[in-house]
């Protein structure tokens, strides 16, 4: 039945990793491989994957060391870049860093390491642990991943772009990007990843990227994910961050047959914030699943979750939000906010906000909704001469622009306008 | 600051007041489970042998179940062949009044201030008080016979009324529900049961008292309450418990069936007895709680106020079956020391048009763990279904714990479903404020308490409004001494 583990038995059989440059993991890789063979895939039954239909994924023998880089050359991922002209691209396929095709001016506020060296290792693997099944497999077959170390006191000027594809049309490929982002005490950072596949076969990516936020440091992270109707996703991101530190992270969700998204945010020391906002625009038979944790335990940490999803046709979006507040982290603040708008009969939303608090002198609340967009305000909109379609994609519009509005980049916002108006079939421009 | 403390640490380190122990003289069957043990509770009560088949069919299906483990609470291992599963006070003949009552079961309801006489004088409720297992004494059960209303005992109703149980026993909670629920339905002892035929308006509030008596009992009552057509009933259940030191396992199942246009209102105080301090002893109290809405326009409505048990996993629920139909959930949870208490509701709406709404307020001290955890459930089928949640926790220590595990499953968009929750203390500028008015900070506690609580407690029938105001504030006042 789980053909991807009897792959996996398979390649422990004849275990020789030919692609992996440094041999010191191996030991690692291998226990990895034990672990998820130990636990296999998570199912229904889960608590943590309880709503999320796995068949697919498990059903699928993919290919988990294909090929680096592919045939792709710098004219068919231009038009991916959409993080500004001045960015800073990294274009990873299938996981892997391909240096030919990424940007090369760099300055000296930070610098780029295989997540396989000596430096990476202080911090490899210490947020993201494999008892986590697909932790495990990432853990097991990553290869040629980055550290971005940016160094102390430093503000990194330009916007850096991970971008990543997954080329799927010479066999299932299941990529497994590893990055791993170090931001020293006072630095200051945007990053942008956009994940994209091309597919005549069944593609499945699984992401780890673990963050650490240095002392009074400041990362953006914003998540753009519109593989095509073939993809699966599964992205993990770590967060620790340490004292007055700042995290915001946006996760845009518009394409991808299966996409699940697992943020942990851990607030280790006093006086840090972090920002966890969301996007889903789902249709067709699109599944997304949102799930955060935010681990308070420090006192005077500050969280704000904000997810919605837009789902039409027989997308099923699921969110299951946890703020965990430890005895000694008092005087918290922290909000999450989940809201869903239903657009057709078949589209399905659950929703799990979860509140688990063990300190007393703290503020949190959550709230859900789940409805349908204001006839009121649709019929204010005919009444003035616009037609039905354009008015729900304003309202839409309107919706969404909550979260996208979060985003400080101006082009990647601009591109995120243009896509959500084509997911919602109109022809108006939205302006940002 | 530490005045506070105190007063907060007095608060949640209170004794149980109620616990007492009355010898009343026992028919006890040997520990254990098994077939042995479920033949002789029903021939114990002269069942038929309908009733004994669903018992054990009830039974083979508990033995392949597993306990279940997905609640947020923590306790050892129930060994249930240690478990006594029928024990019914002596002696056992029918009263005609309540003169015959056993002086020392008598003396009992004293105790507990449910005296029998002045709430059959004053208040008219009519009392199916239930000691161990078997009713002792239904009141006011001629005037409710002139309107057709059937409240007796569940066994009197097994005899009595064989085709209605036939009927309905196991229509909303079945045997194969969950592991707790089969095990009731296997050795359930008694209950009460109830039918409002159709259009009757139940003149009075229908009461239980149930009591955990004998040591090492555990209870396994069973209630049935049956709305017909337009039928109105409003149902009270009241417990306390007498102080006992090793765990006691109460594993209830209660259903409501209302038809087209009925409606029950089931409210329940719950003050069994939490353990002390350090989490010795206490109850376990594992309920099923369900109801179905299935007729058109009918309405459920639970209301419940927790104060006891060392753990309470508890999710009264309704099914909105019938097109039109409500289901309400107001609850209270108040855990201190070591308990902990696991509960919400279900709200599953199939129906068009269909209401639910949800209040929960979880207060938690000392070094308990207040879980609220829920399901919206909005069918495919259910058009312009409406649900409204809100779940607020209030925490008096900084030791103890306070979750919110909501679930909404969301699958017809003309739906609107709302949750919210929120976390926090008890306001230091509220206290102050009341400081400032010449209120007592204990007071103050209180008054807060209760006013946070007031939403909840507006939807219990008077009588019973009184009373869970001053279970609350003896658990908050324990303190002032």
């Amino acid at each position: 039945m789980n053909t991807l583990t009897e792959t996996i038995s398979e390649t422990e059989q004849q275990i020789s990793f030919e692609n992996i440059a440094s041999e010191k993991l191996t030991p690692e890789r291998k226990l990895a491989i034990d672990t998820f063979n130990k636990s296999g895939f998570p199912s229904l039954k889960d608590e943590e994957w309880k709503y999320l239909d796995l068949s697919v994924l498990k059903n699928t023998p993919f290919n988990h060391q294909a090929p680096a880089c592919t045939k792709l050359t710098l004219s068919d991922i231009e038009k991916y870049k959409v993080a500004g002209a001045d960015a800073i691209t990294l274009v990873f396929i299938n996981g892997v860093y391909c240096p030919e095709l990424s940007s090369q001016q760099r300055d000296n506020t930070f610098s780029i390491e295989s997540v396989e060296s000596e430096l990476a290792a202080h911090w490899f693997g210490k947020l993201a642990k494999t008892d986590e099944p697909f932790i495990a497999l990432n853990t097991a077959f990553h290869h040629g991943g980055l550290l971005i170390h940016i160094k102390a006191g430093q503000e990194v000027k330009q916007t850096i772009h991970l971008l990543h594809f997954n080329d799927s049309r010479q066999e299932a490929v299941a990529a497994h990007p590893r990055n791993l982002v170090v931001a020293e005490k006072n630095s200051k950072v945007q990053l942008i990843a956009t994940y994209h596949s091309l597919n005549n076969f069944t593609s499945l990516t699984n992401s780890v990227t673990e963050f650490f936020v240095g002392e009074n440091a400041f990362v953006e992270y914003d998540v753009k994910q519109d593989e095509n109707e073939k993809a699966l996703q599964i992205n993990y991101v770590y967060a620790q961050q340490k004292r007055d530190s700042v995290f915001d992270i946006s996760t845009v969700t518009i394409g991808g047959k299966m996409v699940r998204n697992n943020l942990n945010i851990a607030l280790t020391e006093t006086g840090g914030t972090a920002h966890l906002n969301g996007l889903t625009v789902g249709g067709k038979n699109q599944t997304v699943d949102n799930h955060t944790l935010v681990d308070h335990a420090s006192p005077h940490c500050e969280s704000f979750q904000l997810y919605k999803n837009i789902l039409d046709d027989n997308a099923h979006g699921i969110f299951n939000g946890k703020i965990f507040v430890r005895q000694d982290a008092q005087k918290t603040n922290a909000f999450q906010s989940s809201k869903n708008v239903l657009l057709s009969d078949v589209a399905v939303m659950n929703a799990k906000p979860q509140l688990e608090i063990y300190a007393d002198d703290v503020k949190c609340s959550h709230g859900a909704t789940t409805g349908q967009l204001d006839e009121e305000a649709l019929f204010y909109f005919r009444s003035r001469g616009i037609g039905k379609k354009d008015a729900l994609a304003l309202l839409n519009y309107a919706f969404a622009g909550d979260v996208i509005e979060k985003i400080n980049n101006d082009a990647l916002k601009a591109d995120l306008l243009k896509l959500l108006a084509q997911k919602l079939n109109t022809e108006i421009e939205f302006e940002g | 600051m530490s005045e506070d403390l105190k007063i907060i640490d007095e608060v949640t380190g209170s004794d149980y007041k109620w616990g007492f122990v009355s010898n009343i003289e026992a028919d006890t069957a040997p520990k254990g489970l098994n077939e042995d043990i479920i033949r002789f509770i029903s021939a114990k009560k002269n069942e038929p042998q309908w009733m004994l088949d669903f018992r054990l069919k009830a039974f083979n299906q508990w033995k392949k179940m597993e306990e279940p483990s997905w609640a947020h609470v923590s306790y050892p291992e129930i060994d249930f062949q240690d478990i006594i599963y029928y024990s019914a006070p002596k002696p056992k003949k029918t009263l005609n009044s309540l003169d015959e009552l056993d002086p020392e079961v008598k003396a009992t309801f004293d105790k507990l201030g449910i005296s029998l006489e002045e709430q059959k004088r004053l208040s008219g409720v009519a009392v199916d008080a239930v000691i161990d297992s078997v009713s002792v004494k239904t009141t006011f059960r001629d005037e409710l016979a002139k309107l057709g209303i059937i409240f007796c005992s569940f066994s009197e109703a097994v005899r009595e009324h064989p085709d209605l149980v036939k009927k309905y026993m196991g229509s909303v909670v079945p045997y194969t529900d969950n592991y707790y629920a089969a095990l009731n339905s296997a050795v359930f002892s008694d209950g009460s049961f109830c039918y409002i035929p159709k259009g009757v308006r139940c003149p009075m509030e229908l009461s239980t008292y149930f009591r955990i008596n004998s040591a090492g009992t555990g209870q396994f009552e069973r209630t049935l309450i049956i709305a017909d057509e337009g039928a109105y009933a409003s149902y009270l259940e009241g417990c306390t418990a007498p102080q006992r030191d090793e765990n006691q396992l109460h594993a209830a199942v209660v259903e409501i069936y209302a038809h087209k246009d009925a409606q029950v209102k089931y409210s329940t105080v719950q003050n069994w007895y939490p353990g002390d301090k350090n989490g010795k002893g206490g109850v376990y109290n594992f309920v099923t709680k369900r109801g179905l809405c299935a007729g058109e326009r009918a309405k459920i409505s639970w209301t419940q106020v927790e104060t006891g048990s060392a753990i309470t996993w508890k999710y009264p629920s309704v099914i909105l079956k019938g097109d039109h139909s409500v289901g309400e959930f107001y609850s209270v949870a108040v855990t201190n020391n070591m308990q902990q208490a696991d509960t919400g509701t279900k709200m599953i709406h199939i129906g068009k048009n269909t209401s639910s709404t949800i209040v929960s307020k979880g207060i938690s001290g000392g070094k308990s763990n207040n879980s609220y955890r829920g399901l919206v459930r909005i069918g495919k089928n259910a058009l312009n279904a409406r649900n409204f949640s809100q779940c607020d926790s209030l925490l008096l220590g900084d030791k103890c714990g306070a979750h919110t595990f909501p679930y909404i499953e969301c699958s017809n968009p003309t739906a609107k479903v709302e949750h919210e929750a929120t976390t926090s203390k008890v306001g230091e500028d509220q206290i102050f404020y009341c400081n400032q008015r010449g209120i007592s900070t204990e007071d103050a506690v209180g008054l807060i308490v209760n006013g946070y609580c007031r939403e909840v407690f507006n939807q219990l029938p008077m009588e019973f409004a009184v009373e869970a105001q001053k279970l609350l504030a003896v658990s908050l006042e324990g303190s002032v001494g």
